[in-house]
């Protein structure tokens, strides 16, 4: 296949792609066709959002799915350890339900942010969920991190480099924070 | 569906802790492509656009064509790569996401060569020589893949896996990029062509190498052949 052959077969993709966007997207004629336009040589990079009209806002962002693959790798981690007893499924189960109710939140926040509105209170409403989102994304994100740190102590711990009371203070941590969100997340 | 939002350009350029929060959150990401699309279109061009001033004439828009095309291509062919090498060193990210952060950082690239542009026109309108005016245009590129690997960064975050994951990721692109721009030269045009083709044609050896030659003929070491 040569680079003639290689254009063809991207454009024709490109053609398929474009009329996927057209039909699927449900903005104004003009926005959906400039879309479609778009989607003929750039449809490896603008298919994937053209297609996706509406945000995933149901289901959980990036980040809960991370922390709650990373829950996983700690209760592995743990076997074998003094903290085998702290760190089992049941509790990361538990977690697990946290982050998800702290995720779910987030959508709802998301939904009220895409509301449009040029006065004062939305902008003051607008401010205020931004506050908000930041404030529970930061939370999400830093319990990743924890997670993360959690599992190489819990390799250091099996290798007798870490006190587990070193250990036992991050698990504590990532528990506070989560429990800080239950409140609000549950209002 | 189709928007350029330019407000989002500053924050390309001044929180890109926050772009690539959004890109991992999966936030709002049709806009961010749509903006990251139109200012690697336009950064490009006119990097490309100044870059072919040095020879003037049909090279000129000639080059404005090809340097986007070549970093939207380069982007297009990483994406699987970048998603694949996130989900191995424990970032399962999505398609979309990985797309979205790809974009965002050709996008704060893009920004830095048309910021760089004014001086590379400089070194032409200098009378630049032809190796200078190539090594300063690799300089340029360097610049904004640092800005752009910056935003990757402050995505991938600190835990484990990250620098690997980084490094992977600059390979992949390092040689993805390269080629793709390699295939689709010159964008300068080479002194010794009484007319610059469209396309290269003949064999000239790698990337490496063409950048290697031109910086011994900057500093003034002669070629052995």
């Amino acid at each position: 296949m040569n680079l003639r052959d290689l254009v063809i077969v991207h454009g024709l993709i490109g053609a398929a792609c474009a009329v996927a966007v057209y039909r699927q997207t449900t903005s104004t004629r003009r926005a959906r066709l400039a879309s479609a336009l778009v989607t003929v040589p750039l449809w490896p990079l603008w298919a994937p959002f053209a297609l996706a009209s509406r945000e995933r806002s149901n289901q959980s962002p990036a980040v809960a799915a991370r922390i709650e693959a990373l829950l996983r790798v700690v209760v592995e981690a743990a076997q074998g350890t003094s903290l085998e007893t702290v760190l089992t499924r049941s509790a990361a189960r538990h977690l697990g339900a946290q982050v998800r109710r702290v995720a779910a939140r987030l959508a709802a926040i998301d939904e009220l942010s895409s509301g449009t509105g040029t006065t004062a209170r939305h902008a003051d409403a607008h401010a205020r969920l931004a506050a908000l989102r930041a404030r529970h994304a930061d939370a999400l994100h830093e319990i990743a991190e924890l997670l993360d740190a959690l599992t190489t102590q819990l390799g250091l711990l099996r290798l007798g480099e870490l006190p587990p009371d070193a250990v036992a203070e991050t698990i504590a941590e990532i528990r506070s924070r989560l429990d800080a969100l239950e409140p609000v997340s549950g209002a | 569906m189709i928007g350029f939002d330019a407000s989002l350009l500053g924050a390309l350029l001044r929180e890109p802790g926050e772009v690539s929060r959004r890109c991992v959150d999966e936030r709002d990401l049709a806009p961010l492509a749509a903006t990251s699309l139109g200012t690697i279109a336009c950064g490009c061009a006119v990097f490309g656009a100044v870059v072919g001033c040095f020879r003037g004439g049909t090279q000129i828009p000639f080059a404005a064509l090809k340097m986007p095309v070549a970093r939207l291509a380069a982007l297009a062919i990483c994406g699987p790569a970048f998603h694949a090498l996130a989900a191995v060193f424990g970032r399962p990210w999505s398609l979309r996401t990985v797309v979205a952060l790809g974009l965002a950082a050709g996008a704060r690239a893009s920004l830095v060569l048309l910021a760089l542009a004014p001086v590379l026109w400089l070194v032409i309108d200098r009378n630049g020589r032809y190796d200078a005016v190539k090594v300063c245009a690799a300089l340029a590129y360097a610049f904004a893949g640092l800005a752009a690997l910056w935003l990757v960064l402050r995505a991938l975050g600190r835990g484990s896996g990250s620098t690997i994951t980084a490094a992977g990721f600059v390979a992949v692109f390092l040689a993805v990029g390269g080629q793709t721009a390699w295939i689709l030269r010159p964008y300068i045009g080479e002194p010794s062509d009484a007319v610059v083709p469209l396309f290269v044609s003949r064999q000239e050896g790698g990337v490496a190498d063409a950048l290697a030659r031109s910086a011994r003929a900057v500093v003034g070491v002669s070629e052995r052949r």
